[in-house]
Order: C-alpha cells, then sequence, then structure tokens
C-alpha cells in the first residue's frame, strides 16, 4: 500500500513538469471546446488528434488525449444548459433540468453546479482507480441491434484487408502496395466520424443556427444551491465510477442513472424537468466519474470499455505499449503520471471553467461553414500526417462517403471503428486456440478460466436485450430519445 | 398527402439492407479469391474469419431489408426522431467535389496554398454574404496549423509552390 503512495508522488512528479502541465491544460482546453462544439465530441476529437501526438513522448500524449476525454466531458454539459444542444451523449440528460434553469435566469448557478460537481467526480475517481480490478468484455449498444450488428460486421470485413499475420498471404489488397498493412485505425476513425458530421451540416437545407440562453445575473451557487447539490456530488461520484468500470456502458448511463436516483430520493420530485439544481449536479458529476472509471479495465486488463477507451487503446499500442497487469511492472512511472495528471487536468477544469464559461458559450455561434470546413481540413490533415501519402487521403474520401450513408441511413460509427481495431485481434487470438486445440472448439469450455470468460460474454451479450425486453414492458413512461452512435 | 417522415425511414431500411447486401455478397466472393498460404499448417486458414464475416453480414443486412420491406407493408415505424436535418443533395455534391479537389492539389500546390483554397472556396459557396470574414479565416487557418505543425510539432507538410 505504501508502494502505491511513493508511485503516485512520482506520478505526480512527472505530471507536475513544465511541459507536462501545458500538455494536460492544452488537453482539457482542447477538450472542453469540442464538448462545446455540437457534433464533436470528444471520440472525434481524439481521432484527429491522434496524428498530432506522434510526435510526443508517450506520456505526454497520453496526458495530452486523457485531458481531451475528460474536458469534453464537461464542456457539453454548457451547451446542454446554455442551448439544450447537447454535446455528447452523456450530456442529453443535463439539458432536461439544465435548460430550464438557463430560461429561468439561473444559468450561472447551473454551469458552476455542473464545473464543481465535475471536479469533485475527479477527486472520487482518481481514488478509484487506484483500487483497479474487474474483468470485462467491450460492448457497444446504443441504436437498432441489427444496424449495431452490421456496422460491427462492417468494421470486422475492414479490418481483414492487409497482410494476414499468420500466413502472410494478402487478403483484399487487390494488389495495391497501400493496402498490405492495413487499413489504418486513426484513418477509418477521423473518416467515419468526422467527416460525415461535417457533411451533413454543411449540406443541411437552409441555415442552421443555435439559439443559446445568455448568462444573466451571478454564476455563484446560492447557499441553498450547494446544500441541495451536495448529496448528488457524492452520490453520482460513486455511481457515475461504478458503471463507469463496467464495459459498454459508461458515462452516458451513468448520467441518466443519476438523474432517476436523484429523482427518486428528492423531496420534490416534480421539479425535475423544470430547473431542478439537483437534476444538473448528480448527472454531470456521475459523468465525469464514468470517465475515470473507464479507465480502470483500460489501465488493468487492457480491455476498453466504450468506444472513447479503445481509441486510447489504440494509442498505447501506438507508442508500442500493451495496457494490462504487466503494464503496471513495466512502465510504472507512465501509469501514474497519467493518473496524477489526470487529477491535476480536473484542477485546471474547475479553474478554467468558471470563470470562462461565458467565454465558451460564445463558441455555439460560430458559423457552421467555418466550423466543418475547419473540421474536414483537419481530417485531411490528420489523414495524410499518418503516413505522409495521398493514397491514405483518398481513402479518407472513400470511407468518409460511406460514413455519410451510414449516418444518413442511421447505422452507428462507434461499433465499426472499434471492430476495426479490436477484430484482427480477435481472429488471431481465436486461431492461435483453435491450432493449439487442433481445431477442437471445446478447448474454450474446458478450462475455468476460459469458460469463466466465455459464461460472462454470453452474459454481455444476452443480459441487455433482457432487460431491455423488460423495460419495455413496464414502459408507460416516456424515454429520452438517445442518438444512435454515441460519442462516449 | 404527401409521404410522410416514416415512410421514407421504413424505405430507407429496405435501400441501407440492400446496399449492404451487395457488399456482403461481394465480400466473401473477394475472401474466395484469397490465396492459400504456402505451408497448410495452421488449423483455420486466412479465408475462414472473412467468409465467415461475409456471411454474418449478409444475413443480417437481408433481415433488415426484410425487416423494413415489412414494416413499411403492416404498421409505420415508431420513428426515433430523425436527427439527421434535410439534405441538400446539390449541396452536398459541390462540398464533396471540393474536398476531392482540395485533396488531389493537397501535395503539387502544398499545404498552405491548397489549405487556403478549400477553406475560402467552402466557406464562401456555403455563406456567399460573408466574403470577407471566410477570406481573413482562411488565411489565418492555413497560415496558424502550417506553423504549429512544421514548428512547433516538427512534422513536414508539403510546401509546394512556395518551397
Amino acid at each position: 500500500m505504501a508502494d502505491i503512495f511513493v508511485r503516485l508522488a512520482e506520478g505526480f512528479g512527472e505530471a507536475l513538469t513544465v511541459a507536462n502541465l501545458i500538455f494536460a491544460f492544452c488537453g482539457v482546453l482542447i477538450g472542453t471546446l469540442v464538448g462545446v462544439l455540437p457534433g464533436i465530441g470528444p471520440f472525434t476529437a481524439i481521432a484527429l488528434l491522434i496524428p498530432l501526438s506522434f510526435g510526443l513522448d508517450p506520456v505526454s500524449g497520453l496526458i495530452l488525449l486523457s485531458g481531451i476525454y475528460y474536458g469534453s466531458m464537461y464542456g457539453g454539459s454548457t451547451t446542454s444548459i446554455l442551448s439544450r444542444t447537447p454535446g455528447e451523449v452523456a450530456s442529453v440528460v443535463t439539458t432536461l433540468d439544465g435548460y430550464e434553469m438557463a430560461m429561468q435566469g439561473r444559468a450561472g448557478p447551473a454551469l458552476s453546479t455542473a464545473a464543481i460537481g465535475s471536479f469533485v467526480a475527479g477527486t472520487f475517481s482518481t481514488l478509484g482507480l487506484m483500487l483497479l480490478a474487474l474483468v470485462m468484455v467491450s460492448n457497444l449498444t446504443t441504436g437498432s441491434h441489427l444496424k449495431v450488428l452490421i456496422a460491427t460486421l462492417f468494421g470486422l470485413s475492414v479490418a481483414m484487408v492487409g497482410i494476414d499475420p499468420q500466413t502472410s498471404v494478402q487478403r483484399f489488397a487487390f494488389g495495391v502496395p497501400y493496402l498490405s498493412d492495413g487499413i489504418d485505425f486513426a484513418l477509418m476513425a477521423i473518416a467515419l466520424l468526422a467527416l460525415p458530421e461535417a457533411f451533413t451540416n454543411m449540406a443541411a437545407r437552409g441555415t442552421s443556427h443555435l439559439d443559446a440562453q445568455r448568462i444573466q445575473g451571478s454564476i455563484w451557487m446560492t447557499r441553498e444551491d450547494w446544500r441541495r447539490s451536495a448529496g448528488p456530488y457524492w452520490r453520482g461520484s460513486i455511481l457515475g465510477f461504478l458503471i463507469g468500470v463496467l464495459p459498454g456502458i459508461g458515462p452516458s448511463l451513468a448520467s441518466f442513472l443519476s438523474y432517476g436516483l436523484e429523482k427518486r430520493l428528492s423531496k420534490h420530485p416534480d421539479q425535475f424537468g423544470r430547473g431542478a439544481i439537483e437534476g444538473v449536479a448528480g448527472p454531470e458529476t456521475a459523468n465525469n466519474a464514468g470517465v475515470g472509471g473507464a479507465m480502470v479495465p483500460l489501465f488493468t486488463l487492457g480491455i476498453p470499455g466504450s468506444a472513447t477507451t479503445a481509441l486510447l487503446l489504440f494509442v498505447f499500442m501506438m507508442y508500442g505499449l500493451q495496457p494490462g497487469p504487466q503494464l503496471f511492472d513495466t512502465n510504472p512511472e507512465l501509469i501514474w503520471a497519467i493518473i496524477a495528471s489526470m487529477y491535476i487536468g480536473n484542477v485546471m477544469l474547475l479553474v478554467l471553467n468558471l470563470p470562462l464559461v461565458g467565454l465558451f458559450a460564445q463558441l455555439l455561434k460560430t458559423p457552421p461553414a467555418m466550423l466543418y470546413s475547419g473540421v474536414i481540413a483537419f481530417s485531411v490533415l490528420g489523414a495524410y500526417a499518418l503516413n505522409f501519402s495521398v493514397f491514405d487521403m483518398l481513402m479518407l474520401f472513400g470511407f468518409g462517403l460511406v460514413g455519410y450513408l451510414m449516418q444518413r441511413y442511421d447505422f452507428p460509427m462507434a461499433p465499426a471503428v472499434l471492430a476495426l481495431v479490436l477484430g484482427i485481434l480477435a481472429e488471431q487470438h481465436l486461431r492461435w486456440a483453435l491450432s493449439v486445440s487442433n481445431g477442437d472448439l471445446m478447448t474454450f469450455v474446458e478450462r475455468p478460466i476460459s469458460l469463466a470468460l466465455v459464461i460472462f460474454i454470453l452474459l454481455v451479450i444476452v443480459l441487455p436485450p433482457v432487460l431491455r425486453l423488460l423495460r419495455a414492458r413496464q414502459a408507460s413512461r416516456p424515454r429520452v430519445d438517445v442518438r444512435p452512435g454515441g460519442q462516449q | 398527402m404527401r409521404p410522410s417522415r416514416d415512410d421514407r425511414r421504413v424505405g430507407s431500411d429496405v435501400v441501407a439492407g440492400g446496399f449492404m447486401l451487395v457488399f456482403a455478397v461481394a465480400y466473401p466472393v473477394a475472401a474466395f479469391a484469397i490465396p492459400k498460404p504456402s505451408f497448410e499448417n495452421a488449423v483455420v486458414g486466412p479465408k475462414a474469419v472473412p467468409i465467415a464475416i461475409g456471411v454474418a453480414l449478409g444475413a443480417a443486412s437481408l433481415a433488415l431489408a426484410i425487416r423494413g420491406f415489412l414494416k413499411g407493408r403492416s404498421q409505420r415505424d415508431a420513428a426515433s426522431g430523425d436527427e439527421v436535418p434535410p439534405q441538400d443533395l446539390p449541396k452536398l455534391g459541390v462540398v464533396v467535389l471540393l474536398l476531392l479537389g482540395y485533396i488531389l492539389i493537397f501535395v503539387p500546390l502544398g499545404y498552405a496554398i491548397s489549405t487556403f483554397l478549400f477553406m475560402l472556396a467552402v466557406t464562401t459557396y456555403l455563406d456567399r454574404e460573408h466574403w470577407v470574414r471566410n477570406l481573413v479565416y482562411a488565411v489565418v487557418f492555413s497560415a496558424v496549423v502550417y506553423s504549429i505543425f512544421v514548428y512547433v510539432f516538427g512534422v513536414q507538410l508539403p510546401a509546394g509552390v512556395l518551397g
């Protein structure tokens, strides 16, 4: 136990160097900005910035990218409160009461409680990260099941392109040398996430603009606001962290559950949906705590629980690091520096957001033409910087159009991207396992550990539809619609 | 009455399923063309997984198309809110062509000039009134991004005609 504190202290030492402080600051700043901008979630932002982090050393690169992750979680709340446009899925629930508070001229306290809640959550989840553990698989469930399945299979089919590592046979390369290394994960992520969003918004009929509520009066919370927020803070922290650790659920569900919990516990449930501060404090705390929770399976097992942590897994692998239990032995300073920087980033978020909240709100007024042409230009640059090849840019173009069609026809993007990164690993392991056992499928159920895994995987696959069925039975109350293809 | 959004939606599942089905048929065909490995020690060869993916994809696409078709006939799909704003196809076409043009001039003209031209063209096409603002934006964006990448991150971007 004492060892952990020594390590953590070293981590803080590393994270507190001037360079890393700047990277953490840039991370939370960029994260907040992209969280505020509509249509660009943390997933897209990290995908766009992966090429940029090539030049950095692993600690700085990962500090930057994780900063973006939790910064964007906060940024999303600003837009939810002021204009009712959640920047990402996890903030959907914040629109319910946050926007109402803004309409009543209480935007300031709503934003403050979101910022402070996020900070409290960060403190809790840093503690939680030190506790570690748990087994899981990744499972993303949003939107129509059939479409999730098709998107996943599509991602897998793209993953097959390139030289088969076991037999060195070319697959689907059609003699094109550029394809023999396979299709780059970052390229596909940018093409499927950033471009379709840009196309859709640029080709929208007429001119779209966002109505943002102005911030009137003090941003400070009253004593009454504090009293009412305190409970939601700690409940949201614990709930969010625990749910964040679970695979494939992530921060979005945490915020919904927290909202439900606060409403149930409240003495005035009728105020919810009409500007109850608990309805902002709880969910916002929960979704930030969820980010910390989602890091646990990534660090300890190397298994991403959400689309965004899958991207971070890719970044680890890009640096030649394999997240998992060994990483704590081989590169402890790296892990602890990231954990320490997450905490420092949280402090920065609070300092940054309370005074600058009005400024961020202004960003909502960025004309779409400027915003999305910038997104496209960054996408092209990102694709080029991967291998300095024109072929990659053309591939970006092609997949961008595919992504546009997928979005148009309501297919979720995240499973396709996730399948690409996990697909090739899964195939190789499956084939290794089968060749070791001479093709005997029973090998997966003979050993206790693999049997337990198989059962667990089945549970993860079977449980969500069963739960949904049960919920549908008692679904007399109205549901909140979450946009499919969530960006957690 | 004009066809409602729901009608389009139900039809869209048929279209989407159909598209994916074409891909799903072509994919295993290409998978069968994967050459045999030079040594035959693996129990599962390089073809097996791609073919399985293709078959599963075909089945899922077919199911989607059929479901869309059946729903279209019996009852209207309870649309979960069409989040995609109505699309202006000519506009999309122009943006897509501009992007293709940008990619093609990226290396020959260099990053700074091609990016400037692309940004100016796109923003002015979409928003003609504010051409001065667009011009300033295009200059600043291409110059700032170029400088950051080349001087701060040390990533060499094509200099093109400026180099």
